[in-house]
């Protein structure tokens, strides 16, 4: 197994969801669309746990601190996989592409 | 032959990662990367000795002595023909890509169509003698259609008798050759394209082969607007210079142009010798002597001998992941761009031939077990060709638009009429039925016909519409037998909307218009899924899915078994209430399900290959009222496959919702909350459909698990 060192500036920014995604809450999951793409994207409850905090305002590391104090998880451990769904997200278009 | 099961009747695709239709082959790309730096390091960028080496080059390889390089193909041939004062008719085959009709338009002249031969489907030269005389012709034009060089000494005779030019749409031939002659030297010109598509590219860009030193010059100075040189414009040309970069990336394919041609044959022959013995499939007849680019392979299936259209072929193609195109289907003279021409000649092979074209990969750097595995797909098409036309044939959705009439239908059509009519022409007529007003949800119209066939039938089809409120669209359906050879003519108010030999095609693009107006005329508070709909004790089933998912099929079964009727195609949901509106349309049952549910079979059927079942032949009380779903059901039909019911997340069965949901981008928010709501109340599940009788069985017991909920 290989690890990489957090991204360190990327964590340090308040990421936000993008204009072009609508999304709604199904019984904890989150359905997005994004109207450029016009694609459909589902997470699920723990991805939808980060996608509800990504509105410009928090730090992605606060977020990953937040969540990793709520399920007594490894901060480091939560740190790799949001920024693996963040990257996502980006890729996907839903969330801003950090400046 | 592998035994590997097709894709399309549950098999793992051949190509997972997909196959291209076409990868351009740039050979040496390191060296040519050095030829651009030095070119954008020169500072001279267009109109260079790039281009005149690939000039000289060029006229080297076609042993002609002028070749004049442009930004295209199609700017070649308008340049070409405006040189030589092509301003009246051109002869042209309609069975060719449209840019050989479009260069005749934009060079002041008109194009007139001429049949192409049956064995090439290169233009046939008895029948361009024939319209060259009867139009007048000023100049004509033949296509080397995918590189298979055209019957050039007939040709040249039918022009010579004229006295007319004769010019070559060779964009496919770069490589080709008529008995030991390089393509390049026939005619008055030979235009070549050097596009992405083609065995050799150059990006863009064309070049113009010609033994007439006048027009090279005029073709020179026409590229470059029609400067001479000294910005005294002799006439009013284009910017159709190529640049040197795109003459760069031309010379490194020139060199070995006849070895990528000669890999193409070897390629050709692996397929020719894979699919041999297979009825009902030809390759275009190359004759010995000469040699072809194979620009592209393209199949010529013949329907009733090898089980399957070349549509339906496609689309087992496509369900292995392999890319496939119709060159050319529609020819050019079916194109919207063309019909208002009046088309006095028939173009029977054509039309014919172009229902039967299927064009699969071809480059040339494919491998010969890529060519092989294509091949073993087309043969397992053949061999399965029953079971691919029952799942392709199931629950064809009433929203895609009818198949065109066939073949036989248009070339007995012959001529084209105005596709809208004049002002009071049909208000002006005498009709021998009128219809009541209908409504169908948010699309309220009326049908009138001087056919008095069809009034019995189109009654019972619409008879659950019937409203006393006045209609907004009126459909007219004329039938003009024996006066006009196309006997029939649809109009949508004054929009014509089908014009057939036979009453068959007609009824089914009425039917499909109905149905396309429902979705568009209704509005909020309306969200519609593309889906059937039917209700037992109170509780609603929603079985939304695409085309070919079993839809129509299941909700039959259905109503077979006691559920009351909503709909088979458009299920309309009242955003405010949540009840679901009922569109209880006759079922469109198709052939490929009439032995599933042969107790449906209607008392009249006027449209082939389709049932149209009114619910309430089914039971009297069939239809249901208004509705809020409480279960979501997302069917796919697989031949063959156990029949299962799987709970689905509503998360997942929103998203799918979601992609069955008619104009969802128009408001993309509310469609996601309501679809919300709608499934708040809902079980979902998905159903994978093997056979109807335990797919109906599945749906029962999961509708009595909610009635037992509730209870």
């Amino acid at each position: 197994m290989t690890t990489t060192a957090p991204d360190h500036r990327l964590l340090a920014q308040p990421l936000r969801r993008a204009d072009e995604a609508v999304h709604v809450e199904v019984d904890g999951d989150t359905v997005v669309y994004h109207r450029g793409r016009q694609s459909l994207t589902v997470l699920d409850s723990t991805s939808t746990a980060v996608w509800a905090r990504l509105d410009g305002d928090v730090a992605l590391e606060s977020v990953c601190v937040e969540l990793a104090r709520r399920h007594a998880a490894s901060l480091a451990v939560v740190r790799a996989d949001v920024l693996a769904l963040v990257a996502r997200l980006v890729d996907e278009g839903l969330v801003d592409r950090p400046g | 032959m592998s035994q590997a099961q097709l894709a399309l009747l549950g098999g793992t695709p051949a190509f997972p990662s997909g196959l291209p239709l076409v990868r351009p082959t740039i050979p040496d790309i390191p060296a040519l990367t050095s030829r651009l730096g030095s070119i954008l390091a020169s500072g001279m960028l267009t109109n260079g000795r790039t281009v005149k080496e690939l000039e000289e080059k060029a006229a080297t390889l076609l042993d002609v002595p002028q070749v004049v390089a442009v930004s295209s193909c199609t700017a070649g041939l308008m340049l070409t023909l405006q040189a030589l004062g092509a301003r009246g008719p051109v002869v042209l085959p309609s069975f060719t890509f449209a840019a050989s009709a479009h260069a005749v338009v934009w060079s002041g002249g008109s194009p007139v169509f001429a049949d192409v031969q049956a064995c090439d489907l290169t233009l046939d030269p008895a029948d361009a003698a024939e319209t060259v005389r009867a139009v007048g012709a000023a100049a004509m034009t033949a296509t080397h259609v995918y590189g298979t060089p055209c019957d050039v000494e007939r040709l040249q005779e039918v022009a010579d008798a004229a006295g007319i030019p004769l010019v070559y749409d060779a964009a496919h031939a770069l490589g080709s050759s008529r008995k030991g002659r390089a393509i390049g030297g026939f005619g008055t010109a030979e235009v070549f394209s050097l596009s992405p598509t083609k065995v050799t590219t150059a990006g863009e860009g064309g070049l113009v082969a010609t033994s007439d030193e006048a027009l090279a010059q005029a073709l020179r100075i026409g590229r470059d607007y029609g400067n001479p040189g000294n910005y005294d414009c002799l006439f009013p040309g284009l910017n159709a210079r190529m640049s040197e970069l795109h003459a760069a990336v031309a010379l490194a394919g020139l060199a070995t142009v006849h070895e990528r041609v000669a890999y193409r044959n070897e390629l050709v022959q692996v397929f020719r010798e894979a699919v041999r013995g297979v009825a009902g499939l030809r390759l275009p007849q190359v004759d010995d002597a000469d040699v072809s680019t194979y620009k592209d392979l393209t199949l010529i299936v013949e329907p009733t001998e090898f089980g399957l259209t070349a549509l339906q072929l496609g689309a087992v193609l496509a369900a292995e992941g392999i890319d496939s195109r119709r060159y050319y289907s529609p020819p050019i003279h079916r194109q919207k761009a063309y019909a208002s021409l009046l088309h006095e000649r028939p173009l029977p092979v054509t039309d014919v031939v172009a229902d039967q074209v299927l064009t699969p990969p071809l480059y040339s750097h494919m491998t010969p077990a890529e060519v092989r595995a294509v091949a073993d797909v087309v043969v397992r098409a053949h061999a399965e060709a029953p079971r691919v036309r029952a799942v392709l044939s199931m629950s064809t959705s009433q929203l895609v638009p009818p198949q065109r009439s066939s073949s036989a239908d248009r070339a007995a059509a012959g001529v084209y009429a105005p596709p809208w009519a004049p002002a009071g022409y049909l208000d002006g007529r005498t009709w021998s039925w009128s219809s009541p007003a209908y409504r169908a949800l948010g699309h309220s119209f009326r049908i009138r016909s001087d056919d008095p066939t069809v009034a019995e039938y189109l009654e019972e089809v619409f008879a659950e519409f019937r409203t006393g409120q006045p209609a907004v669209v009126t459909y007219s359906l004329l039938d003009r037998r024996p006066s006009e050879r196309a006997g029939f003519a649809l109009y949508s108010d004054d929009d014509r909307i089908a014009l057939s030999r036979t009453r068959s095609p007609a009824l089914a693009t009425l039917l499909w218009h109905v149905n396309k107006e429902v979705v568009r005329r209704t509005t909020v508070p309306y969200v519609q899924w593309h889906a059937s709909a039917a209700v037992r004790d109170g509780v609603c089933v929603v079985l939304p899915a695409p085309m070919e998912s079993g839809k129509t099929t299941t909700v039959a079964g259905l109503l077979l078994a006691g559920y009351q009727y909503l709909t088979d195609e458009t299920v309309a949901i009242d955003g405010d209430t949540l009840l679901v509106q009922p569109f209880p349309k006759a079922l469109s049952v198709d052939r490929g399900s009439w032995h599933v549910v042969p107790e449906v079979k209607p008392r009249l059927r006027l449209v082939e290959d389709q049932w149209q079942v009114p619910p309430t032949r089914v039971r009297p009380d069939a239809v249901a009222m208004p509705s809020q779903p409480r279960l979501v059901v997302l069917p796919r039909f697989r031949a063959g496959a156990e029949t299962r019911l799987e709970p689905l997340p509503r998360s997942q069965a929103l998203a799918r919702v979601a992609q069955s949901c008619f104009r969802f981008s128009e408001d993309p928010g509310r469609n996601l909350e309501v679809g919300v709501r709608v499934l708040a109340a809902c079980d979902c599940y998905e159903l994978t459909i093997g056979d109807l009788p335990t797919a109906v069985r599945l749906i029962d017991g999961a509708v009595d698990r909610v009635l037992g909920d509730a209870s």
